[in-house]
């Protein structure tokens, strides 16, 4: 079979850095090929040079017929339809090029939109549709040029399980028409299931091009990371949580109509984990904690106090820290490391209103060692940073609080198998010191592997609470009960 | 390209300002000879103090991820009213002053207020306090020159010591760029060794990031605000002392030089980075060029048309080493 795409020795450096050397990469007609790397191994690269948007240095990209995309942030316009989304600056015209020809655009966009299987009204907004729904328009969009090769970059990051499902069940559709497909994701269990031959990279070079038939995700990410991993077989021993205090604890805690009442208990030193699919309210409950998005009812105490949080300087000063399930919103990007790990702690690094740089210096240097943040300095700015060590840096800032109640909305979303093991790790150890920890989390593993109880989320409220060595289909069902 | 990537750096943000600074000094020296001398120098000293005193606050409020667009009115408002309370009302002097302190923070408080109680976008609400602010100093001066002769409490005029600020020299340095000078380092200062200064440039880097950090975000705008309005009304006040009198439609169009001197000087107009020091090098680009111009004698018209595509200039080689900087990383 001839490949539809063919990369052939493919480099590319920037300002002296290697990310590319020498790739081959080979997709035949109705292959699903999975492209698997740490953060930095070069895939985005790679994907930029075959989608056109980045010259490499040496080598050639030859790619049979067109090339759609599918980028992990959507590029839609939500204020307008569908169908206008889908065929974007290709809209049939009329009266010789001077009119949009609305009819004929709704038709054609239907045509794309049936191939995905997404039967809604062309000329609804993009606005009005859920995440899942948007993926499928983004999905027609990229078909919709006729694209032979087709690009997704973490398809599913945005997506709840079942909503993965339809996209798996779309790509298998979409192989059986002949279309090849590159597809990129951190998640080993999706490439797996899904592609049919796996190529890894590790530092911009090519480490090998295997089927995927016969592998499993441990051999996945031993081959991401170079060396045996003990992924998430680490299991927390089951740490009885009896005789400490409770560090916080909410009683008929709400905020109508999409977060219910919520009553939960977590014991100093006690990692407590929320597991609960996209949209069951995981977010709201942790943004209600720590005055995000306020509670209106109910009760909450921090560290044996009761507490009314209504802004998140109120839980800081309560105590509490909270990690938000996207990192580049509790990053200042321009800032340096050292200023953001302090961002939290202002009053401990000045005097009064004067900063003292030297205070702030030796804080920075004390959890940048403590947490093994790997940062040039601590005055490179934080956008410099892997997303791992981004991701540490807002762990560091809670340190450097001082917080003895942490709120962690899937703090390891988006980086990749290496960091997400130092993240735990650090969750372990933070825990170990006594901080009291509620891990919200959409990835049944991880909240397998680091709770020690664990609590179940459906439809904004809490419906169980589950031991973490449950078997996975007993917490999914758990966890889609009651909306199924 | 390591070597072009350095250049970049060099050549962009307070750098990029610099170097042309320095080009229009050395541009001016040859082409007049009457350009450096310490007259004129002093000259564009005496002329400039006041917008960069407006412009120390615009840096603020830019680098918070603000605009104001109401500080030249607010400095007449500021210098109006303290005017009418010394000459028609008779006031004592400190109590005027005073009061010209409190209009100038009463209009930032307003600013704040409307923009983080009622969510009105920071452009809108300055825009509007632009106009209405100078309204408001049209009706406390019935739109004529204070002192007024026929309204004026016998003997009064301007505070001395606003004169005495505003066009005295101390030791040949007019006193004036000495205010401007204590404004700016008071302003850098704020900017860059103060609580508030941290938190201005963590609102306009990342306000959610600055939100979940525990900053108030609010209320350091609302502070950031004030600020301004406070150095606006300073401003007012050598506005006043240089003229020897106030009047309402003073230092209009000064608003948007220091916006453009923020924006000359490296600060980024969308937050979160920038300096006073650029700032400073932002007017004086501003300042050497109108005077150098004028002494080179090039038609007023003319003059307009280069200072306008001056900034525009500045500003586009800045976005072009961000782009060059983010590329190379």
């Amino acid at each position: 079979m001839t490949p539809l795409l063919r990369v052939s020795g493919v480099s590319k450096a920037f300002a002296g850095v290697q990310a590319l050397s020498g790739v081959d990469l080979a997709v035949d007609p109705g292959e699903v090929h999975a492209l698997l790397g740490q953060n930095g191994a070069g895939k985005s690269t790679l994907m930029k040079i075959i989608a056109g948007d980045l010259e490499p240095d040496a080598g050639t990209v030859e790619v049979d017929g067109d090339v759609g995309i599918v980028y992990q942030e959507l590029s839609l316009v939500p204020q307008r339809s569908i169908a206008e989304n889908v065929l974007m600056g290709r809209w049939p015209m009329r009266f010789a090029g001077r009119l949009v020809d609305w009819k004929a655009l709704r038709e054609r966009a239907a045509v794309h939109l049936e191939r995905v299987g997404f039967g809604a009204d062309p000329s609804t907004p993009v606005a009005e549709l859920g995440m899942a729904e948007r993926q499928l328009v983004e999905l027609a969009k990229a078909l919709s040029v006729d694209a032979r090769v087709l690009l997704l970059d973490e398809p599913t990051s945005a997506l709840s399980e079942p909503e993965g499902r339809r996209l798996f069940e779309i790509i298998g559709e979409l192989r059986r028409q002949g279309v090849a497909i590159v597809y990129v994701s951190h998640h080993l269990a999706e490439i797996v299931e899904i592609s049919d031959r796996v190529t890894v990279l590790r530092d911009g070079k090519l480490v090998d091009t295997v089927p995927t038939a016969g592998l499993d995700e441990q051999k996945l990410a031993q081959m991401m990371v170079g060396r045996a991993t003990t992924l998430m077989e680490a299991h927390a021993e089951e740490r009885a949580a009896d005789g400490r205090p409770v560090a916080l604890r909410a009683s008929r805690l709400a905020r109508p109509p999409r977060l219910k009442p919520v009553d939960l208990e977590v014991a100093e030193g006690e990692i407590v984990g929320v597991f609960g699919l996209v949209g069951a309210g995981r977010s709201r409950l942790a943004k209600a904690l720590f005055g995000l998005e306020p509670a209106t009812e109910g009760t909450l105490e921090v560290l044996g106090r009761e507490r009314r949080i209504r802004s998140p300087d109120q839980a800081i000063a309560a105590g509490m820290g909270y990690v938000g399930e996207d990192r580049q919103a509790g990053l200042v990007p321009r800032m340096s490391v050292a200023a953001n790990i302090t961002l939290a702690a202002l009053g401990k690094v000045s005097r009064g209103p004067l900063l003292r740089f030297g205070d702030e210096r030796s804080e920075a240097d004390r959890v940048i060692e403590a947490l093994g943040i790997r940062a040039a300095s601590i005055d490179s700015t934080v956008d410099e940073l892997s997303g791992g060590n981004q991701q540490k840096v807002v762990l560091a800032r809670w340190s450097c609080a001082g917080a003895r109640v942490l709120l962690l909305d899937d703090p390891t979303r988006g980086i990749d198998v290496g960091a997400k093991e130092e993240v735990f790790r650090l969750v372990r150890r933070l825990a170990s010191e006594g901080v009291a920890i509620l891990y919200l989390t959409s990835e049944i593993r991880e909240a397998r592997a680091l709770s020690d109880r664990l609590l179940v989320m459906s439809d904004g409220r809490i419906v169980a609470e589950v031991a973490p060595s449950a078997p996975e289909d007993e917490i999914m069902a758990a966890a889609g009960g009651v909306h199924a | 390209m390591p070597e072009a990537g350095r250049i970049v750096r060099v050549v962009g943000g307070r750098g990029g300002a610099l170097i042309i600074l320095f080009g229009l000094l050395v541009v001016f020296t040859i082409a007049s000879e009457d350009f450096l001398t310490s007259n004129n120098l002093l000259n564009i000293l005496r002329q400039y103090s006041v917008p960069l005193i407006l412009a120390v606050g615009q840096t603020l409020v830019i680098v918070s991820r603000g605009i104001d667009l109401s500080v030249a009115s607010t400095a007449a408002l500021s210098g109006s009213v303290m005017g009418v309370a010394f000459a028609h009302w008779g006031w004592a002097e400190p109590l005027c002053l005073a009061l010209g302190v409190a209009a100038g923070f009463a209009v930032g408080a307003f600013n704040g207020f409307v923009i983080t109680r009622f969510h009105v976008p920071d452009f809108i609400a300055t825009l509007g306090t632009f106009t209405a602010v100078r309204g408001v100093a049209l009706l406390i001066t019935d739109g004529l020159p204070v002192p007024d002769f026929q309204r004026a409490v016998e003997g009064r005029t301007v505070p001395g010591s606003v004169t005495t600020l505003g066009s005295e020299e101390l030791a040949g340095i007019p006193v004036i760029a000495i205010v401007a000078l204590a404004c700016v380092l008071v302003g850098a200062l704020i900017l860059g060794r103060t609580r508030l200064g941290r938190s201005a440039y963590a609102i306009g880097g990342n306000p959610d990031a600055a939100r979940v950090s525990g900053i108030r975000v609010e209320r350091s705008k609302m502070q950031i605000y004030m600020l301004s309005g406070v150095l606006a009304a300073v401003a007012g006040f050598m506005l006043v002392g240089r003229q020897g009198s106030a009047n309402a439609l003073m230092g209009e169009g000064m608003e948007l030089q220091s916006i453009a001197a923020v924006v000359i000087g490296g600060t980024n107009l969308f937050g979160g980075e920038g300096r006073v020091s650029g700032t400073v090098i932002g007017i004086l680009v501003i300042g050497v060029l109108s005077n150098g111009l004028a002494i080179v004698g090039v038609a007023e018209f003319w003059q307009r048309v280069i200072n306008g595509l001056i900034i525009v200039a500045v500003v586009a080689l800045d976005q072009w080493r961000r782009r060059a900087a983010r590329a190379g990383a």
